[in-house]
């Protein structure tokens, strides 16, 4: 199945998956219908629940699901989607209030009923899950800790959801209309204990070792993992991983960074990681033989995804990584279609894989163009930032047949973005990684 | 790319996932076909009074409108009332003008959690027959010889609209009282 077929399955399967539910319940013996708005605001809810049990599913990780868009674009519309979701669930009993403002007592925990409390309680789990998830910098809460408040909360939300769709009782007014609502809630709960429980436990048998962690230029470090046992990972250049080091596999804490080394290889993998937060000024005390956990590869941004005749790629600080494993995976390949590198950085000392870079532009069609926003008096390359203007000096003529593939703090990919459609390079031809997964 | 196709999916499934839900709503909704159709009510209209007919219409009104919240036998549920205490209240002193003025404009009150919304929507023969249906199902049986309603019983009660407290102090034998609460 081609891509966009792919992708157009997957979104059809979504709303059907939401909306037959909701449809069932219109199936003989069906309560007697009610006005238009009390009814729009009951399948609102029901469509809310739905989407959110979806929910459990997108984030699963499911490389099947995952693979036609990149997992990057799932946890996009997994944030998205959760906000059209509440509002939906929001407006449930919104309209029922409007609908008749005598409803306002069931809003009242001592006057309303147990179905009506259930319902408060999912709601307010709800929106305590999407403030902590929104404003999760501002309330200054870790991204381990969010991580659990989230998985919690997600799962008292679907749980609270279920008990008031069971209580209310008036659409699932037969054992089997029941059934599929309770399921469908219960497999989301043991699809919770699937990820964090047994896919972790399976991890176990596919583990890792530091084999070594060489620094590079730049306050970043190449870490490289080799398998403990006859396994390995196939991967595309461009992708990323999650990795859990230290620890076990069942903890939280895990990071996702790109392969940088080449695709060739699954048996000793390579992640370029530049010193940003608190575990990653850390990776350069990490001792050979550390243990660690892969969850992968994952991730779109790829040149086997996309062939083209060249490439031009764009590189800022580490976001040079995924672009090193294109580099070395064309070059293994013996890959000799012509590619221009623009890589922007802070100074030439800072320049991470610099040495590497010039090999590789001896074993490949590469023209390497570096900018440098704070060079020494002497250097002759570009300065500044990597603006139209740089571009246009070096880019080929015949850039409009290359694809391009962008990488590197979202400021210079959003200006290098802007810069190519002014140049008439078609939407299609751009692909961007953006790195803010978590 | 990816990021701008996704966006466009994302607006698309949220657009077609309320479409959804109204299509949903509007099937249910319709389903009020009886109280909407005037022209099919009017063969029930009664010539002389005594001949109304509200047998099968009552039946088919409470179906439709009544029975989500007092149940298929009037035994009501969690925060709904029985109907079995109709008669009694049909009896009581101002009851027979109590029970058209509560499906008229709803009730609100302490002794029931969920309001009774207005039934005011529903044209005068069909209240009259769910009212009739009511009082002679779900254990009631009217005192002998009283006059069962007519069209014209309601028809005589509708004016000004009246809060759904206001038709609570209209209740015989007490607003507070928590009597009739038997079901639960």
């Amino acid at each position: 199945m081609n891509r966009v077929m792919s992708g157009f399955f997957w979104i059809s399967l979504y709303l059907l998956v939401v909306l037959v539910p909701v449809f069932l319940m219109l199936i003989p013996p069906a309560p007697s219908g009610r006005s238009f708005w009390l009814e729009l605001s009951v399948a609102l809810g029901f469509v809310g629940l739905t989407q959110i049990a979806v929910q459990f599913v997108l984030i699963a990780r499911f490389k099947r699901i995952t693979a036609p868009y990149g997992i990057d674009i799932i946890l996009q519309y997994h944030r998205q989607i959760a906000m059209v979701a509440v509002s939906l669930v929001l407006a449930h009993p919104l309209i029922i209030v409007i609908d008749n403002p005598s409803r306002l007592k069931l809003l009242n925990p001592l006057s309303g009923n147990w179905a009506s409390r259930a319902a408060m309680m999912s709601v307010l789990t709800l929106v305590i899950l999407v403030v902590s998830s929104q404003f999760r910098e501002r309330l200054k809460i870790n991204y381990e800790r969010w991580r659990l408040l989230h998985l919690l909360l997600g799962v008292a939300a679907i749980v609270f959801a279920q008990l008031h769709v069971s209580m209310a009782g008036l659409y699932t007014n037969t054992p089997w209309k029941h059934a599929i609502w309770v399921v469908t809630s219960a497999a989301m709960v043991m699809l919770v204990i699937y990820l964090r429980v047994l896919r972790p436990a399976w991890q176990r048998n596919y583990r890792w070792r530091v084999a070594e962690v060489r620094p590079e230029r730049g306050s970043t470090h190449s870490l490289v993992l080799e398998p403990v046992g006859d396994h390995g990972m196939r991967f595309d250049p461009g992708q990323f991983a999650w990795i859990k080091l230290e620890g076990s596999p069942f903890t939280l804490e895990e990071h996702p960074f790109s392969f940088s080394s080449s695709a060739e290889r699954s048996d000793r993998l390579e992640f370029g990681i530049k010193s940003l937060g608190d575990f990653t000024r850390r990776i350069g005390d990490v001792p050979p033989g550390t243990r660690a956990y892969l969850d992968g590869p994952h991730g779109a941004f790829s040149i086997d995804r996309y062939p083209a005749v060249g490439y031009v790629f764009i590189a800022g600080g580490v976001g040079i990584t995924p672009i090193l494993s294109f580099l070395r995976t064309m070059a293994d390949r013996k890959d000799h279609r012509p590619i221009t590198l623009f890589y922007a950085d802070n100074d030439w000392d800072s320049v991470a894989f610099r040495e590497a870079l010039a090999e590789l532009e001896e074993k490949l069609d590469l023209h390497c163009v570096y900018v440098l926003k704070e060079p020494a008096e002497d250097w002759k390359g570009e300065r500044g930032f990597l603006t139209g203007e740089v571009l246009d000096r070096h880019l080929p003529k015949e850039k409009l047949a290359r694809f391009f593939f962008i990488c590197g703090p979202p400021p210079m990919m959003t200006a290098a973005h802007e810069a190519l459609q002014e140049r008439g390079v078609p939407e299609a031809r751009v692909h961007l990684e953006k790195f803010n997964l978590a | 790319m990816r990021h701008l196709v996704a966006n466009i999916a994302t607006y698309t499934i949220a657009a077609l996932l309320i479409l959804g839900s109204a299509l949903f709503a509007w099937m249910r909704s319709a389903q009020l076909v009886l109280s909407n159709e005037y022209a099919t009510l009017a063969r029930y209209e009664p010539t002389p009074e005594h001949a109304f007919e509200w047998r099968e219409v009552g039946e088919h009104a409470y179906a439709s409108n009544c029975r989500n919240c007092h149940g298929s036998e009037g035994q009501g549920w969690d925060q709904y009332p029985g109907l079995q205490d109709t008669a009694r209240l049909f009896a009581a002193p101002g009851g027979r003008e109590y029970l058209v003025e509560l499906n008229l404009h709803g009730l609100t009150s302490p002794r029931w959690g969920a309001p009774m919304p207005s039934m005011g929507h529903l044209p005068d023969v069909e209240l009259a027959a769910v009212l009739n249906h009511v009082l002679t199902h779900f254990g009631n049986t009217p005192p002998t010889g009283a006059r069962l309603y007519v069209p014209a019983d309601i028809a005589a009660l509708r004016g000004p609209k009246r809060s759904p407290w206001e038709v609570n102090a209209l209740r015989p034998g007490g607003a507070e009282e928590a009597s009739g609460r038997t079901v639960n």
